[in-house]
């Protein structure tokens, strides 16, 4: 089975990743100015009691190497520290809105990637046409354009204005609908967002099939196809694209580390409960465990979408496959 | 002497393939405006930015206040002048610190290849991958969000692009001629790497690094927005932050700083994108697509 061959590889690649981020977590936990307690427990009132306790589970007191090992002892155990803020372990609260991060992040990225790749193939149809330029320069609008103007701009034009759709949160707080109602409710209160977030990837995505499909459009076997008298849409879609999506896979899974981010900003603005929003609260709060297990679970998000991109890559390109 | 003239026909070379594109060059006179509105912003802002109730709160744009005011009563145009300076500064010095050090790991790991090679694109695969924009706001809400900390957050996690680029270009320059005559003439390998091979891979790095101003003017305002600026000085990111509290009473706030970073960085890309174009022989023959 060389596909699973080639995943177990990139499994192990995956191993030195981790290790780093674990790492650098600790190190910037030590790094960071003021003793490490005051920065476990941010600026709330901890009584003394308290934080001799937590001088003595974390060892404190211990060199640098022993404390690094008991770090990493406690995070096998899944402990992230205990967000004082919240009143509850780290894990818990992120993991509790995680589900809501990744289904703003999939569903703006499958938007985005869907309408890019369309754009992108329509785009390349006809080279420097009418069509071309316009999708090209609402490319380079799409980004350049900061994700709270995105976001800001599509509130006041749909929420505010038009009221076509709810401003903020994730489900209508008042309605207690279930099953179908539910569904829809929720996907109203999601377009906005997952829009806006999937803005600057959709402009990246439509550059990237437009150049890649362009490159396949002259190569021999697209002149083949054109000389067994095939249409045009079927050249685009079937021959060219298929070959043109191989970099435009990759580069989707790169991307999502810079874009991660941006859910940070559209959760904050669309009050989405994700884990983006969780952070901005932490900042205000200096609830730093909680800020820095945010930053651990959505990097462990990051590479495990990664993965899956490339486990998608394997079965699109046989070449890799068969390596 | 010679040099110099040389310099000096080859920009005007450069400059007439530039003009080419009208955009191009609107998108440059553009960014100069910027810097000269940056650079005088004392003598451009009508009040003092950072002073409070020079103006009604939340008045709507009028002549007095082209831009309007803000919650505290304070003239947006004025801070948008000032803050001008702190985007441009920040987003021009990060993306200076992230080509530094993209350059110098790029051509050590493409020049000597080996260990060194495979260790440092190791490292810049491990950077790569970490969500940027989380961890330098965990930083900048860790160390304090000054100016400076920002400028070193957005530097040290954006060079693995620039490391690439050049490294890629050193792969292929290192086995040219010119390179293999100066090593059999005894040259140093830091004097090749550095005046060799580096001057002849410019033309790529310029693009990325163009392109880098723009993401790192980008990141900085982000993180204003997020309450993560330099709190002293006002930037285009730390105006808007204000409007995620009053969106809705006062638009002003938050499109008038946002449409500048939006035009700033639209500028900066196209400059990027067209110098991408214009400095590279083969895209030039099969003639650029966008033109307005």
């Amino acid at each position: 089975m060389p596909a699973a061959h080639y995943i177990i590889k990139r499994l192990i690649q995956i191993f030195p990743v981790v290790i780093g981020m674990i790492t650098l977590i600790f190190i910037l936990i030590h790094l960071a100015p003021g003793d490490p307690i005051t920065y476990f427990t941010g600026e709330s009132n901890v009584d003394p009691q308290m934080i001799a306790m937590l001088r003595e589970r974390f060892g404190l007191n211990r060199p640098l190497i022993e404390q690094y090992s008991i770090y990493l002892t406690r995070l096998l155990q899944g402990d992230l520290g205990y967000s004082f803020v919240h009143g509850a372990p780290v894990v818990q609260i992120v993991l509790e809105t995680m589900p809501n991060t990744l289904l703003l992040i999939v569903s703006g990225y499958a938007f985005a990637t869907l309408v890019g790749i369309f754009l992108g193939a329509e785009s390349a149809r006809k080279p420097y046409s009418k069509t071309d330029k316009i999708v090209i320069f609402i490319s380079l609008i799409a980004y350049s354009i900061p994700g709270f103007l995105t976001g800001f701009v599509l509130i006041y034009v749909f929420s505010y204005l038009l009221g076509w759709l709810p401003m903020t949160g994730m489900v209508t707080v008042t309605g207690s609908s279930t099953g179908i109602g539910y569904v829809i409710d929720l996907l109203r209160h999601l377009a906005l967002p997952a829009i806006a977030f999937g803005a600057y990837h959709l402009a990246f995505v439509t550059r990237l099939t437009r150049g890649s499909v362009l490159e396949a459009l002259s190569q021999d076997y697209i002149t083949t196809a054109r000389s067994k008298g095939l249409s045009k849409n079927a050249i685009i879609y079937k021959h060219a694209l298929r070959n043109a999506l191989l970099p435009v896979t990759t580069v989707v899974g790169l991307d999502i580390s810079y874009n991660v981010g941006g859910a940070i900003i559209i959760e904050t603005l669309f009050s989405w409960p994700g884990v983006g929003r969780l952070m901005f609260n932490g900042i205000t709060d200096r609830d730093y465990p909680l800020l820095l297990g945010s930053f651990f679970f959505l990097a462990i998000a990051v590479v495990l979408i990664q993965l899956f991109v490339d486990i998608l890559y394997t079965y699109l390109d046989p070449r890799i496959r068969y390596k | 002497m010679k040099r110099a003239s040389k310099f000096f026909s080859d920009l005007s070379g450069f400059w007439r393939q530039y003009k080419r594109n009208r955009f191009a060059v609107l998108c440059l006179a553009f960014v100069i405006l910027l810097a000269s509105i940056a650079l005088l912003a004392p003598w451009v802002a009508p009040y003092p930015p950072m002073r409070i109730g020079v103006a009604e709160v939340f008045a709507p744009p009028t002549a007095q206040h082209l831009m309007g005011s803000d919650n505290l009563g304070r003239d947006v145009f004025s801070m948008v002048v000032f803050g001008a300076r702190t985007s441009l500064f920040v987003g021009f010095l990060a993306a200076t610190t992230s080509v530094l050090i993209g350059l110098f790991v790029g051509s050590i790991s493409g020049y000597l290849g080996g260990w060194v090679d495979d260790l440092l694109m190791r490292i810049s695969e491990i950077v790569l991958i970490i969500p940027r924009f989380v961890l330098a706001l965990v930083l900048a809400a860790i160390f304090g969000s000054t100016a400076l900390n920002v400028i070193v957050v957005i530097g040290l996690l954006s060079w693995p692009v620039i490391a690439r680029v050049c490294r890629a270009e050193f792969l292929s320059l290192k086995e040219r001629e010119y390179v293999l005559a100066s090593r059999s003439l005894g040259e140093s390998t830091w004097s090749i790497i550095f005046s060799e091979i580096l001057p002849n891979a410019m033309p790529p790095l310029v693009t990325a690094g163009t392109l880098q101003v723009g993401a790192a003017i980008l990141m900085e305002s982000s993180l204003s927005f997020l309450g993560l600026g330099d709190p002293n000085v006002p930037s285009w990111g730390y105006i808007a932050s204000s409007a995620r509290i009053y969106i809705f009473q006062a638009w002003w706030i938050i499109a008038f700083p946002g449409i500048l970073i939006f035009l700033t960085v639209l500028s900066v890309n196209f400059i990027g994108d067209w110098l991408n174009f214009s400095l590279n022989p083969k895209t030039r023959e099969r003639g650029y697509g966008f033109k307005i």
